[in-house]
This record gives structure tokens, C-alpha cells and sequence, in this order.
């Protein structure tokens, strides 16, 4: 179940990235994609009542949870972090130079409708 | 001489580009610091070091780095074979031209060393991904190239770069969600990340164990990649951001983010894991066959659509780009021999002519030319031979490589049997060069006189240079047909595809042998 449930949050993600056309909307529905399969990840590496992967004395391999997975959503959340800070910049530019969050607006009339020799000195 | 051990360079091929951008980033605010000069070394020096891979070639050219001592499959491996020795020089060869030419180009625009920095990063992230022996390394590198290639993108900050690079980040963002899915099936599925090691699971539960889920699952991972792969190398009909890039990128940017880093970000993880680790089999390839069909028939019909330079030259891309993947999945010698320098033809041709086509921005710089100049021979005679010859070059008109490599693919498709997809690859080839000379014959006719109060600058000598060294090399290298160095430069990796999933074997008992 709680498998399936990381399958609609991606499907969200991937409806909002198709459907939406706000810039902010796009960039918090590529958050919810990403969210969505470091859960999946997240949930592959649990183990039930299983105990952290270290080694002692009273703790056999059989209970450790796998920390590769949990490894790899970390240094994953990095490198997303980094995307999404620039996609952020690149909406503030575009808002300041536009005053809109409509990506669709922005491409459809002011791009296309801007006259080819503008001076960008 | 002192010979370097072969062990000791491949991760050379990470740390030299990464070392130069924090020397650039460090020494940016010096006075008399030259940043052309680091660039120069350091792309120059990686370009000798994958040359140099070729010389080590004893038996089979096949060398593994494990990190830190470890062994395999728990260690991250680095693996150079033949695919990725020709990967890392058609890679080099490129750039190199492709640095020569951006030394002068990027004057126009301010912050000169963050443009080479995020190029030098653009190449770690490209090394990464063509080096890594494990598929978390492989989406880490991935994910490097891209965010470099998506600050490239917007990198002159100019409306149009600005929202079209947005549109690419968002698709990149999709396409890497994808194949992290990919990465996380995958790994529930073998309980490894190793590529060796993945091949090595999936061939005994498909073999020996006859698991029934096996079949259900590998066709959900290739799903989850390939779509990714296909938004990343913006294959028909997820082609959108190509001639974006086209439109809105810088030209050395362009040429990097189309002559480089789609191979290595769609085409080299395509043949890495579809052959080398999933294997091929006969149902498979002709899908792959059939929608690298649809692919060119797809690009002509955008070709056919456009009246703008920039996207013809994207569109007709695609084209080439259909044709190597179509010559792969025929999986025969000659027709991977074929696809090989289709491909190494098609980063240099892109290359070449998305620099020629800078040069009019370069010139007529902080203007913006609207149209196509025609070059007079009197008045600019390098400029005027290069627009004939870099066109020449694109439609792959004789004796340039892309000729022969378009007539061997199609003759090696032919007689492996397979006469629909080799007429069709005829048809397709032959209509988009039709498509292509109309589209610029079009350009040349509406650019007369558009503005002749126009002024243009001088061609620096570096962009002459730049230029003619690619113009050299789409001749130069119709040398790979001749047998001795198909032997050393293109034999290596033709054997790392067709030795499908043995491709396991051999990198454990490489890794013994060390």
C-alpha cells in the first residue's frame, strides 16, 4: 500500500511538470517527482524493527537495516537541492525581466513578439 | 619516458577538469591571471591522455579503477574499455576544437572564468559518466553534467536563454527522476549497483534460476531509462529543448550541449546498459529499430515544418543521431563500425556548423543579426569558405566521413536482412539533406539586404583556427576506414558491443588480474 502510494505522488509530480505552466508550480511539482522516489528509496532499505548498520556485539547483520539506500537519498537530496536552487534563481530572473510566472505567456507573446534586433548591449 | 601506469590515469580523466575549476574560481581575482591559458592545458592535456589509453591496448582494452582499494562489486569502480576509450577521444577531439573556438567568442561577455569553470565542469561530468563502473556514480555524473550544461544554457542571461533554459531544467529534472527510478527498481531488483554486477544478476536469474518475475521488471527498468535517456538526448518526439538550444544558447555552449553532451548523456548510457548490462535480444532491437525509423521520420517532418537556421541544423541532428542508433540495434560489425562514424561525424559536423553559424553573432555583437549573412569570397574569404564547406560537411556530401558512414550503415542494414528498415534509412537520409539544402537555400534568399547598415567585426584568428581544425577533421578522419586504425581507434569498442552481457566476465577478470 504504502508502495502505491509513492506511485501517486510521483504520478502528481509528473501531471503537475506536464500541466502546470506557473513557474513556481512547475518547480514545486519537480520537488514532489523527486520526493517521491527518494521515499521509494527510503522504503526499500526498511527493515522492521531493524536496528542501525553498525557492528557490536549483541547485534547480528540479520537485523541491520541496508544504509546503502539511505546513503544514496542523502547524496540524491544534495544534488536536487542544487537543481532546484538554480531553478529558482532562473524563475527570479525570469520574473525580473518579465513580471510574470506564466512560462507560457512569457515564450507565446513577449519572446516571440520581441523584434529580432533588440540592442542586448 | 616515463610510462604511466594505466590504473593511475583513469581517474585522472575526473580530477584534472575538477582541479581547473577550483583553479579558476581561486585565482579568478588575480591580476594578470590568464584563464585562457588553464583551459588550454587542461583540455589539451586530457585530450594526449585519452589518446594515450589507445597505446596500453595489449590483449583487450579493458582497465578497472576500484576506489579506495576496494574490491568489486562493493567498490566504485572506474572502467575504461573500448566503448569508453572512444567515447573519452571523439569527447576530446571535439571540445578541444570547441575550447579553441570559445577562447576569443566569449570576450563579448562578461565573467569569462565562470564560463570556462562551468565548461570544465560540463567535461568532469561527461568523463564521470562515460568512466563510471556502477550506475549510482553513473546518476551522480549525470546530474553534474546537467546542472553545468543548464547554467551554459542560461549563461548569457538573455530573455530567451532565460525562459527556453528553464524549459530544458524542468525536462532535465523529469528525465533524471526517471532514471533515479530506474536506479532504485533496479538495485531492489539485484541488490547491487555495480553495472558488471548488475549484468552478472540479471543473466543468472534470466538462465539459470528462471525467475518469472525477471521478464516483467527488466522491461519496466529499460522503460524507466530509456525514457529518461530520451528526454536527455532529445530524440524525436522529446526534441523540443534541442532547437531551444539552438535558438537561445551561446554558440560554444550550443556546440558543447549538442556535439557532446547528448552522445554521452543519451546515446552512451543507451548502448552502455542496453547492450553491456540488460543484453540485446531479436524482439528488443527491431523496437529499437523500429523507433530509430521513427525518429528520422519524425525530425524530417519538423525539418520540413522550419524556417529558422538554428533549428534545421537541430532537427537534421536528430536525423544523424536516428541513424547511428538504428545502425546499433542492426547489431552486426559493419553496421556498429557504420554507426560509430556516423556518430563521430555528427558531433563534428554539429560542431562545426553551429560555430559557423556563431560567428555572424560574434561579428555583428551587441547587435543581433536576424537572418543568414552571405559571405562574400573577396571580403572574408576564410568565412566564406567555411559556411560552404561546414555545410557541405553536414549534408555528409563526399568525400566527407558522414557520406561514407551513411552508405555503410545502410549497405550493413541491407545485408543483415533487414531491407524495409534499410530502405527507409535511405529514404529518410536522403529527404533530410533535401529538406536541409531547401530550408538554407530559403534563409539565403530572404537574408539579402535585411541590414546592410549592419557592421561586423573581425574573425579573431583562434575562431579561424577552431574552424578550420574541424573542417580538417571531418576529412581528416575518413582515415578510420582505412583498416589499421579501424583496428586500434574503433575495433575495441565494436567488441565491447557486440560482447553484450559477457561484458561481466570480462570486467571481473580484469579486476583479478590487476
Amino acid at each position: 500500500m504504502i508502495y502505491f502510494l509513492c506511485f501517486i505522488l510521483f504520478s502528481i509530480g509528473i501531471y503537475g511538470v506536464l500541466v502546470k505552466r506557473n513557474i513556481i508550480k512547475l518547480i514545486i511539482s519537480t520537488m514532489i517527482l523527486n520526493y517521491a522516489v527518494y521515499i521509494l528509496l527510503v522504503l526499500m532499505g526498511f527493515r522492521w524493527q531493524g536496528q542501525a548498520p553498525v557492528f557490536a556485539a549483541d547485534q547480528g547483520i540479520g537485523f541491520m537495516v541496508d544504509p546503502l539506500p539511505q546513503s544514496m537519498v542523502m547524496v540524491s537530496m544534495i544534488v536536487g537541492l542544487a537543481v532546484t536552487a538554480l531553478l529558482v534563481a532562473v524563475a527570479m530572473r525570469l520574473y525580473q525581466e518579465f513580471k510574470t510566472f506564466d512560462l507560457k505567456a512569457i515564450i507565446k507573446t513577449k519572446i516571440k513578439n520581441k523584434p529580432e534586433t533588440d540592442d542586448n548591449a | 619516458m616515463i610510462m604511466l601506469d594505466i590504473q593511475q590515469i583513469i581517474p585522472l580523466f575526473i580530477l584534472i577538469p575538477l582541479l581547473g575549476v577550483f583553479l579558476l574560481a581561486l585565482l579568478a581575482r588575480k591580476k594578470n591571471f590568464n584563464a585562457d591559458l588553464i583551459l588550454f592545458i587542461i583540455v589539451f592535456g586530457l585530450l594526449l591522455l585519452s589518446g594515450y589509453l589507445f597505446t596500453f591496448k595489449t590483449k583487450s582494452l579493458l582497465y578497472v579503477y576500484c576506489l579506495a582499494g576496494w574490491q568489486l562489486p562493493e567498490a566504485i569502480t572506474f572502467i575504461v574499455d573500448g566503448l569508453a576509450a572512444f567515447f573519452l577521444l571523439s569527447v576530446y577531439l571535439i571540445t578541444f576544437c570547441i575550447m579553441v573556438y570559445s577562447l576569443r567568442y566569449i570576450d563579448n561577455w562578461k565573467g569569462k572564468w565562470k564560463f570556462y569553470a562551468l565548461f570544465l565542469l560540463l567535461l568532469t561530468g561527461a568523463n564521470g559518466v562515460i568512466i563510471s563502473g556502477d550506475l549510482f556514480t553513473l546518476y551522480l555524473f549525470m546530474e553534474v553534467t546537467a546542472i553545468a550544461s543548464y547554467a551554459l544554457f542560461v549563461f548569457s542571461l538573455e530573455a530567451k536563454a532565460l525562459a527556453f533554459g528553464f524549459k530544458y531544467m524542468i525536462k532535465g529534472v523529469m528525465a533524471s527522476a526517471l532514471i533515479f527510478l530506474g536506479i532504485v527498481v533496479c538495485y531492489c531488483f539485484t541488490s547491487t549497483l555495480a553495472l558488471a554486477d548488475i549484468a552478472n544478476q540479471l543473466y543468472l536469474r534470466q538462465h539459470i534460476v528462471s525467475d518469472p518475475a525477471m521478464g516483467c521488471v527488466v522491461l519496466f527498468i529499460q522503460a524507466l531509462f530509456f525514457l529518461g535517456l530520451l528526454l536527455k538526448s532529445g530524440i524525436v518526439p522529446f526534441n523540443s529543448w534541442v532547437s531551444d538550444i539552438n535558438q537561445a544558447a551561446l554558440a560554444p555552449g550550443k556546440a558543447m550541449l549538442l556535439a557532446v553532451i547528448v552522445p554521452v548523456l543519451g546515446i552512451y548510457p543507451f548502448l552502455r546498459i542496453y547492450f553491456n548490462i540488460i543484453g540485446p535480444n531479436d524482439q528488443s532491437l527491431a523496437i529499437v529499430r523500429m523507433f530509430a525509423l521513427a525518429a528520422m521520420i519524425g525530425s524530417m517532418f519538423w525539418l520540413y515544418k522550419t524556417k529558422s537556421n538554428n533549428q534545421g541544423i537541430a532537427y537534421h541532428l536528430i536525423n544523424e543521431f536516428g541513424l547511428v542508433i538504428l545502425a546499433m540495434a542492426t547489431n552486426t560489425p559493419w553496421a556498429i563500425f557504420g554507426g560509430f562514424l556516423q556518430l563521430l561525424n555528427a558531433q563534428i559536423t554539429a560542431a562545426l556548423v553551429i560555430c559557423n553559424a556563431g560567428l555572424i553573432d560574434y561579428q555583428a555583437y551587441p547587435k543581433q543579426f536576424s537572418g543568414q549573412l552571405k559571405y562574400s569570397f573577396k571580403s572574408r574569404p576564410i568565412a566564406f569558405f567555411n559556411t560552404i564547406f561546414s555545410k557541405l560537411a553536414f549534408i555528409s556530401f563526399p568525400p566527407f566521413l558522414g557520406f561514407w558512414s551513411k552508405l555503410i550503415i545502410i549497405v550493413a542494414v541491407w545485408k543483415a536482412g533487414y531491407q524495409v528498415s534499410a530502405l527507409g534509412a535511405f529514404l529518410c537520409v536522403c529527404l533530410a539533406v533535401i529538406l536541409f539544402i531547401k530550408q538554407q537555400r530559403f534563409l539565403a534568399l530572404n537574408s539579402r539586404n535585411r541590414q546592410p547598415d549592419l557592421k561586423l567585426k573581425k574573425i579573431k584568428f583562434s575562431l579561424a583556427v577552431s574552424l578550420s581544425l574541424m573542417l580538417g577533421l571531418c576529412l581528416g578522419l575518413n582515415l578510420l576506414l582505412a583498416a589499421d586504425y579501424k583496428e586500434i581507434f574503433l575495433k575495441p569498442a565494436i567488441e565491447t558491443i557486440l560482447s553484450t552481457t559477457k561484458y561481466s566476465k570480462a570486467v571481473f577478470k580484469a579486476e583479478n588480474e590487476k
